[in-house]
């Protein structure tokens, strides 16, 4: 059971650390092609 | 007695590609410098400069802790790191975050959002650094920096000594060190085990350890300029002889010890067992 929260704790980890990062990044690319 | 808690290693990851998400996450960011490069646009070559490059210092000082929290993780006695790495590189991440965002001319409360899902998502992702040194319960008056000081200079010693003995010559000699070292690393594993053990041992690895250090390095040293007698050898081989028999009486030293605490523990209960007539 703690196993799985665990996992579940990274997994959201992981989507938070796409979905800040991830987004800045990739917006920084598609303004400049944008442009 | 020590309020330490034993750190649990199976929670966290720890391969040499820990961290590798940090470089890849932002190299959106490089290929936008490089198209920029391309274009001329001087002002974005500038801001995606900055933003990537708080993003891979970001990601350099977290690694720096993900290597400390892998060292930490295989000792068995390990002193927490001195600086929290990792939290200070998600801190840098989540600056750089911001930074990038606000960049792109995001409004100020939507950046800090973001930067507050990269620093929350670092947090969960790969948790923040070991704040407690790692140490069992302690008798009054062994201090648990004096234990990890004491085995991790003994462990360096018996490296540099495993070094030395592939420079002798002497095949009795190499068999001796070679025995010398294995024991010593007996009682640095057992001093880790029972780390309330260290002062019956603290003369042993300030004093003949070290001398057994200094005397070899000299002797390999002077070996290679061809300075050793036989006189000298036969010396260096009673000396480890010596060494040998004080590890001897070391070991004895720890384990009687143990064994005169069990048969203090069993003769109470046995006396506890009278007095209340079983």
């Amino acid at each position: 059971m703690s196993e799985k929260r665990d996992k579940t704790k990274e997994l959201f980890g992981l989507i938070l650390l796409f979905l800040s990062v991830g987004f800045v990044s990739l917006e920084s690319l598609f303004r400049l092609l944008g442009d | 007695m020590s309020s330490a808690k034993r750190y649990d290693p199976s929670k966290k990851r720890t391969t040499s590609l820990t961290g590798i998400l940090l470089y890849l996450l932002p190299s959106p960011i490089l290929l936008a410098i490089i198209i920029s490069f391309f274009t001329q646009n001087s002002i974005s070559i500038i801001k995606y400069s900055i933003s990537y490059g708080l993003f891979f210092l970001g990601a350099k000082v977290a690694k720096k802790g993900f290597d400390y929290e892998k060292v930490y993780q295989n000792s068995a006695l390990a002193k927490a790191p001195r600086l929290p790495y990792k939290t200070i590189g998600a801190t840098i991440i989540s600056f750089a975050t911001f930074f990038t965002s606000m960049s792109l001319a995001n409004s100020f409360v939507f950046s800090l959002i973001l930067a507050f899902c990269s620093l929350f998502g670092f947090y969960l992702f790969y948790g923040f650094d070991p704040r407690e040194d790692k140490i069992g319960d302690l008798k009054v008056g062994v201090r648990a920096e004096d234990i990890i000081d004491i085995t991790t200079k003994a462990e360096s010693k018996v490296n540099s000594l495993k070094d030395l003995r592939k420079e002798l010559l002497n095949r009795e000699a190499k068999d001796d060190l070679d025995l010398i070292i294995k024991e010593t690393e007996s009682i640095i594993n057992s001093i880790k085990e029972d780390p309330n053990d260290l002062s019956k041992a603290r003369k042993f690895f300030n004093i003949y350890l070290d001398r057994t250090y200094d005397i070899t390095k000299e002797f390999v040293k002077n070996l290679k300029r061809g300075n050793i007698t036989n006189e000298l050898e036969d010396r260096y081989k009673k000396l480890l002889l010596s060494m040998k028999n004080v590890i001897k009486e070391q070991k004895d030293k720890l384990n009687d010890d143990d064994i005169l605490s069990l048969d203090i523990q069993m003769e109470a209960l046995v006396n506890q067992l009278n007095q209340e007539g079983v």
